[in-house]
């Protein structure tokens, strides 16, 4: 090649074709010899050295440089923006769509994923058994999936299976020990009948075992297996009550159907990470997993999750109170409307989805083009983003509950209940995306805090206002009351802590 | 042995010459200290008996630095984190961090001062949390306030700056550990790896070596994303002239594997008299002429490289297609790992495109290159870049005629012994094959000139020899200063 460049132009040329940014002549140097130019080549143009030449070519190339010379990159266009916007929005929706299946297949093919009863106490009995397994497995998952997250990241496909192997196992002991100490306390009480503390242990242990293995998919965003999942596990039920005929035997087809589904996700895993180590494999050896300092990491997700659904589900313990004769005792009337008002998530999980992607796009720099003296244009940029996505949230949450309230006025029950808790999961949406920016910036003990007086605020209003009102629509108020709060307070937190030094929580997020 | 991204995890050129001197310099014992990228990684060596210990530094891969080290104990680290808080870090640590950067961004103006500033920064990092520091507000604020608010710098994407400071504050990691009492460190590269090598000769005076492959600046270069602006290049190409500055300084010798290397070194400022070439040696009981298997009429183009962009696989592939309009009993055969797998795969459309499916073939890593290059009529390496090649002396012991590209120490290597080719020149690539695949006769004369050429000035023999001597004469340059110091006191 260095034959036919005969002249300085074209060895700067024939440079910038291979790097356009060469800064010095040192640069220049490592062009020259891998295109060929030698030591001899550098004689025969006058110059002592390969180094000397290069000095004479930068300058000929300082000349292109000034005039400003740059590659362009492909922009892109409104239909890439609106199909990636779709496809946000569509992944948003479906961090809520294992409710919505639930209840879209309830209604078109009148199959129930929880058994249904008239009869209170065995609804409380499955109900109680679904909210205490979602509590009581809430915090084991977050204990163990940053470290999943990041091994999957690394393509640590061995250590990945050691943390899913670790989880498992103590998920499933940890679960045994709570169904046991559950059972103890139930009996202790002497309020509920046998047959009724059976259903709860069962119904507690298959769902609880459900939750822990449908925890990974989440985490690992698989939302399309998460979605077979339950599909499959109400296909199961389905099938079931086609060949069973007794109510004791069509309670046990639930259980099928979620342990089905429980077995499910377990193959799905095994063969996914199978599959990724067998095709793609790693330079890894034996992956050691160290687990204090696994469990010291997850240990603040762990405590937010807790607090989390401990918050969603302080209405219902509030409103299925009963002091006596049983403890809790689930309320039909109440039921319906809070089931139904689950539906505004979807709209909301969407927008928040989008927003939260652009959110961290922004944050990365990939869409911004600031300077380092313009950190203070930057935090702003950052905050009307922020500010952005939250007002589209309430706004999208508003909007699709009128929608809503028109499309199943019929089918709701109690509209105040319906509505009070509509706007609180509005807000929670908000409470989400807050939490998922700590969590972005890997900073899980700051909303410790709030989460900890949202839950108690959430409580005790309930608790006092119950006393003062009775308790028809406190619990549902009471919600949409601290869910207000906390979303308020946690916006604020943010604005004022994360994105007032966005770039130094950005910069040790990692 | 201090080593990055090589030995003992990774194949290659500079992991066999690594393992060759530990292997061969028996009475010696070593202790390798292997930056890596990532921990937990499968050795790809045998340690031999005299390995006494291997650390391995992963920068990334783990969250908190030593947590894969199965010696370090949770209650240590959470001492050391809770020992570690923001008005310790600004007065211990924020002002070495200071100087730290200050010389980054020059290119290493002082290279004391940027020693100095290092040897600080490991002393406080090995009794505080890493983590924790490079996490600190202290930490980004004297990033911000040297970096970014640099009338040069601060011109650069506020983005990429966050990414740079994130890589240091992974490099740091590197500080962080201890470093176990060594007569002498030799590094395998002039890199980042070599900091352990400096802090010990500051903290200990302990001789310090270098051995340089390929001259690691350079290869720096060649690797700088050609997306960036000129300043971020200019930042990122400051911190490697820095590390390679601040290491050639404290070098007691720099001991290139070629002279090609040494118009690098001058160029960056290491003195005549710490030059030494040693080149590599290649155990020739291994690397000779046998009977191999092959027993059809195909003349064999062997190629022994990794599949990646300055390995110059494309080139060969398009030199291939001249070559087999004329010779249809030539085949290609490439001996190597995938290190970039865009890369291969763009090879593999390039081939298709030529339809040279059943003339360029990759037939993946091998552990027997012998029999490799002894099936082969010729054996070709096509490179961008190369220190002093391996594949080019074993495959010459071997009897065979060699094609090489004019890189690195090639030449060297090669003399008259072979054919050289330009760079980047599919066509000269393609005469030069062509020219050994029309002459027998002659395949055959450079292929027995170039054994005995090896024979005489590339074996294990002389290598050892080398390095034995100039181990003894570091060794006993530091026993008269502290005899001389004794005397003094």
């Amino acid at each position: 090649m260095a034959e036919v460049l005969t002249d300085l132009d074209s060895l700067a040329v024939a440079v910038l074709e291979v790097d356009e940014n060469v800064k010095d002549y040192l640069d220049v140097a490592v062009i020259l010899e891998v295109i060929g130019v030698t030591r001899e080549t550098a004689k025969r143009y006058g110059y002592k050295d390969i180094f000397n030449l290069a000095e004479a070519v930068f300058k000929a190339i300082r000349h292109y440089q000034l005039r400003g010379e740059t590659a362009g990159t492909r922009k892109k266009t409104r239909i890439d923006s609106i199909i990636e916007a779709l496809r946000l929005f569509a992944g948003g929706m479906t961090l809520g769509f294992p409710w919505v299946i639930i209840l879209l297949v309830y209604i078109i093919f009148k199959v129930s994923w929880l058994p249904i009863s008239e009869t209170p106490l065995v609804s409380t009995s499955v109900n109680l058994a679904l909210v205490a397994s979602i509590i009581s497995t809430s915090w084991i998952s977050p204990l163990f999936m940053r470290k999943l997250f990041y091994f999957m990241y690394q393509k640590m496909y061995s250590a990945v299976r050691k943390i899913l192997v670790a989880y498992f196992i103590s998920g499933f002991f940890i679960t045994l020990l709570i169904a046991i100490l559950l059972v103890m306390f139930t009996n202790t009480l002497g309020i509920y009948p046998d047959w009724w503390i059976t259903y709860f242990t069962i119904f507690f242990i298959a769902l609880s075992l459900l939750w822990l293995t449908t925890a990974p998919l989440y985490a690992l965003r698989l939302h399309i297996p998460l979605i077979l999942t339950y599909l499959c596990s109400l296909l199961i039920i389905g099938i079931s009550y086609t060949v069973m005929r007794s109510i004791p035997q069509k309670f046990m087809a639930h259980i099928y159907g979620t342990i089905g589904g429980s077995a499910i996700v377990i193959i799905y895993l095994t063969v996914y990470l199978y599959l990724r180590s067998r095709f793609k494999p790693e330079s890894y050896g034996d992956v050691k997993i160290r687990l204090p300092f696994t469990l010291y990491l997850g240990m603040p997700y762990s405590i937010v999750n807790l607090l989390y659904f401990i918050f969603i589900f302080t209405d219902r313990f509030l409103v299925w109170y009963r002091g006596s004769p049983y403890l809790f005792l689930v309320d039909f009337l109440y039921e319906t409307p809070a089931s139904l008002s689950l539906l505004i998530i979807t709209v909301p999980f969407g927008v928040m989805n989008y927003y939260i992607q652009r959110f961290y796009r922004y944050l990365s720099g990939e869409r911004s083009e600031f300077n380092s003296f313009q950190i203070d244009e930057y935090r702003e940029s950052i905050k009307k983003i922020y500010l952005k996505m939250q007002t589209v949230i309430f706004l999208s949450g508003f909007s699709f509950w009128v929608i809503l309230f028109f499309l199943i006025r019929n089918q709701i029950g109690d509209v105040t209940i319906f509505t009070y808790l509509s706007i609180g999961h509005i807000f929670l949406i908000s409470i989400i995306s807050n939490i998922l920016v700590f969590f972005c910036m890997h900073r899980p003990v700051m909303p410790l805090l709030p989460m900890l007086l949202g839950t108690l605020l959430n409580f005790t209003l309930g608790a006092i206002l119950i006393k003062m009102y009775g308790v028809k629509y406190v619990a549902s108020m009471s919600y949409m009351v601290s869910s207000i709060i906390m979303a308020i307070f946690l916006i604020t937190m943010v604005i004022e802590t994360i994105i007032k030094k966005i770039d130094y929580y950005y910069y040790s997020a990692f | 042995m201090l080593c990055e991204g090589t030995y003992p995890f990774y194949r290659g050129g500079v992991s066999t010459w690594t393992h060759n001197l530990i292997l061969n310099l028996k009475d010696y014992d070593f202790f390798v200290l292997s930056v890596t990228p990532a921990p937990f990684l499968r050795r790809r060596y045998d340690l031999p008996p005299n390995v006494k210990g291997i650390l391995d530094i992963p920068l990334w891969g783990t969250e908190f630095a030593k947590e894969h080290m199965r010696e370090f104990k949770f209650r240590d680290f959470l001492s050391r984190n809770l020992s570690t808080d923001e008005r310790k870090i600004r007065k211990e640590f924020a002002p070495s961090l200071r100087m730290f950067l200050d010389e980054i961004k020059h290119g290493c103006r002082d290279p004391r001062r940027l020693a100095e500033a290092i040897c600080e920064m490991h002393v406080f990092l090995t009794k505080h949390d890493h983590r924790r520091t490079v996490r600190s507000e202290t930490f980004w604020n004297v990033m911000r306030e040297e970096l970014f608010n640099d009338r040069l710098y601060g011109y650069t994407k506020l983005s990429y700056m966050i990414d740079f400071s994130r890589i240091l504050s992974h490099i740091l990691r590197l500080l962080s550990y201890e470093y176990p009492y060594a007569d002498l460190s030799h590094s395998s590269v002039t890199a980042f790896c070599g900091l352990p090598g400096i802090i010990l000769k500051i903290e200990r005076d302990t001789p310090y070596l270098i051995t340089e492959h390929g001259v690691y600046f350079r290869e720096r270069i060649l690797d700088l994303p050609s997306k960036s602006s000129i300043i971020e290049r200019m930042l990122l190409i400051n911190l490697y002239r820095a590390i390679v500055q601040v290491n050639y300084y404290y070098a007691d010798k720099v001991l290139p594997v070629c002279r090609f290397n040494i118009n690098w070194e001058r160029e960056l400022g290491v003195s005549e008299e710490k030059i030494e070439v040693i080149y590599n040696g290649i155990n020739i009981e291994r690397f000779k002429p046998l009977k191999t298997n092959a027993k059809d009429n195909l003349k064999r183009i062997v190629v022994m490289a990794r599949i990646d962009k300055l390995k110059g696989i494309m080139n060969l592939i398009e030199a291939m297609a001249k070559v087999s309009k004329h010779h249809h009993e030539a085949i290609c055969e490439i001996y190597g790992p995938i290190s970039d797998e865009a890369y291969f795969k763009t090879c593999q459309r390039k081939i298709k495109s030529l339809n040279l499916e059943d003339k360029v073939l990759f037939m993946g890593p091998t552990d027997k290159p012998e029999l490799a290059y002894n099936r082969a009529y010729v054996v070709v390496q096509p490179s961008l870049s190369e220190g002093f090649p391996f594949t080019v002396i074993e495959a010459m012991a071997c009897g065979k005629p060699v094609i090489a590209t004019d890189v690195g120490g090639v030449s060297e290597a090669i003399d008259s012994f072979g054919v050289i080719v330009p760079p980047r020149s599919s066509i000269a690539l393609a005469e030069g094959i062509m020219k050994v695949l029309e002459n027998e006769e002659y395949a055959e004369e450079i292929g027995g000139k170039a054994r005995r050429y090896v024979l005489e000035r590339f074996t294990y023999k002389e290598f050892l020899e080398n390095y034995r001597r100039v181990y003894l004469e570091v060794l006993s340059e530091k026993i008269w200063r502290e005899i001389i110091e004794w005397q003094r006191s």
